[in-house]
């Protein structure tokens, strides 16, 4: 008898869903959807798209009892290590899987399919790239049929990525709040009345949300309509140059220059380097995965994704995880994932039933977790006890490389410049004391040059 | 495009609109009707002007040939974000 666990997120879509069988991700396609399914693989549109790296591999398995009835096929897609949401990326990444979902379009028109949803969630970051990861969006082209998804693409990637663009790139946060993208009524209005001179933002935000709004009552009106395929086309290669067009503008970020500004002299940086690398390498076994906590442009994350660890680069300033992807992206880098999280106020579980789209702690625990230079923000930044962030952090990690950077050092100074020092508890004692409650200290080794010291320790509750 | 262009498309758009009538499509997802009117309005649009661009190529080209120049007319690349 087997057990199966279907994914709560997997129950839009009748042509099939996602279940987990023995430790394994398998997708079952139901009989609904058998001949879109076919004619995925039969017009080499499957081949294709996994050939340019635009769509997820799988392999078909015959699992003898199907986890529900209507099954036509089971696969098994190549697993993705982290899964990610649109609110936790760059501009440059929802720029970057916008792109592809409106090349894997194009590529399906061109094999007589064509998407049949859009959404940001169904795309995600495999080996430093995005790709789609739902086998199940495609359907028969009829022609003469609109692109079905068209406002959810706006509402996912093209008005998140406007109001990024031209008003603040916190509000990529917006998607966090609207979980099928953001409303184009909303971003009409919060966009400045100059994008109206831009044709694209024009048509596809402020006359689309008009458009919406005038007929939300009127069903009757679209029955009978039809749009060739040149005129198809044409639209998806305007959308392909609005975001194109869609720039990351930002003021300079107080953190991607924190190496520059920061009391570190270049001795101590470096060692502080030499050292992290190290106590990585100390771990047993070797860890497959690593997140990187506050890890401003990703310096330190990839002393371990250069090592081919799967490594999460978060942090929670937009500028520095821009900085950090651009520079994966140039360099061609494959284990590394940097993401937007405050670690404050982390990625809740969201959605129908707060089950469709995983909490941070529901994504883990990593192998190993670093967080270097963040205590004093959580402690003195946001007034956590140093008990609740030994607690938190052991909930998400089984070994863990930690940095205490004491009260005399001038970042923790800067911190305390304009408010009341109420952290008598603050100290180096204090610190190894409330951890030892759930981790082991494994090495201490006190950075030179510093008054910083750096731990690697190992959970009790996760061996 | 001029405004005269993009008036005569949309006329053009709303044309092709009334005298059409494919199956509805059907899908899980909810298109809206809104939508569907702007993405009709805009393809048509874009669909027109690209149809434009293309004829007008082939003019420039036959002109050129007609004057028997050396080489053919550069081409200025278009953008379709106007």
């Amino acid at each position: 008898m087997t057990t199966d666990q279907i994914l709560p997120s997997s129950f839009r879509d009748p042509s099939g869903f996602l279940f987990w069988r023995d430790g394994a991700l398998y997708r079952q396609v139901n009989h609904s959807y058998r001949e879109d399914y076919d004619l995925l693989v039969s017009s080499g549109l499957y081949d294709r798209l996994v050939q340019e790296g635009l769509l997820i591999p799988h392999e078909e398995v015959d699992l003898r009892e199907p986890a529900a009835p209507g099954m036509y096929r089971t696969l098994r897609p190549e697993r993705v290590p982290f899964i990610s949401y649109p609110y936790e990326w760059s501009f440059s990444q929802l720029k970057d899987a916008a792109l592809s979902t409106l090349r894997i379009q194009r590529i399906a028109l061109d094999h007589g399919m064509s998407l049949k949803d859009a959404s940001a969630y169904n795309i995600q970051f495999l080996h430093g790239r995005p790709l789609l990861i739902d086998t199940l969006s495609f359907e028969r082209y009829r022609e003469g049929t609109p692109w079905i998804a068209y406002r959810q693409f706006c509402q996912h990637f093209l008005a998140p990525l406007a109001l990024m663009s031209y008003v603040d790139p916190r509000l990529g946060q917006l998607s966090r709040l609207h979980i099928d993208g953001v409303p184009l009524s909303l971003a009409s209005q919060l966009l400045p009345w100059s994008t109206r001179w831009r044709f694209s933002l024009l048509t596809h935000i402020h006359l689309h949300a008009r458009g919406e709004k005038r007929f939300a009552d009127r069903p009757a009106a679209v029955a009978g309509r039809s749009i060739s395929r040149t005129a198809l086309a044409a639209l998806i290669e305007n959308l392909q140059s609005s975001v194109e067009g869609l720039r990351f503008r930002s003021d300079s970020s107080a953190w991607t220059e924190y190496y520059q500004t920061s009391n570190y002299t270049s001795e101590a940086l470096q060692h502080k380097a030499t050292l992290v690398a190290q106590l990585i390498a100390e771990i047993e076994p070797a860890p497959r995965s690593l997140w990187d906590l506050g890890a401003n442009t990703g310096r330190f994350s990839r002393l371990a994704s250069r090592k081919g660890i799967e490594t999460i680069a978060f942090d929670n300033d937009p500028a520095c995880v821009e900085q950090c992807y651009l520079e994966a992206r140039r360099e061609g880098e494959t284990h590394l994932l940097p993401l937007l999280v405050d670690l404050t106020n982390p990625s809740p579980g969201v959605g129908w039933a707060h089950e469709e789209r995983m909490s941070l702690l529901e994504r883990g625990p990593a192998d190993a977790a670093m967080a270097l230079a963040l205590v004093h923000h959580l402690a003195i930044g946001n007034n956590v006890p140093l008990g609740g962030i030994a607690a938190f952090l052991s909930r998400l990690c089984r070994w863990l490389i930690i940095e205490f950077v004491p009260k005399t050092d001038s970042q923790v100074q800067r911190l305390l410049a304009s408010r009341k020092d109420i952290f008598a508890d603050y100290t180096q004692e204090a610190f190894e004391a409330e951890f030892c409650r759930h981790f082991d200290i494994c090495r201490t080794a006190p950075i030179e040059d510093s008054q910083r010291t750096l731990y690697l320790m190992r959970s009790r509750e996760r061996p | 495009m001029s405004r005269l262009q993009s008036i005569a498309s949309s006329f053009f758009v709303c044309a092709c609109v009334l005298l059409a009538f494919p199956p509805p499509a059907y899908a899980y997802l909810d298109p809206g009707t809104g939508s569907l009117i702007v993405q009709l309005l805009v393809a048509g649009l874009l669909g027109v002007a690209l149809t434009i661009r293309l004829f007008w190529r082939r003019i420039r080209a036959g002109v050129a040939l007609l004057f028997r120049r050396e080489k053919l007319p550069r081409v200025d690349r278009e953008s379709h974000d106007h």
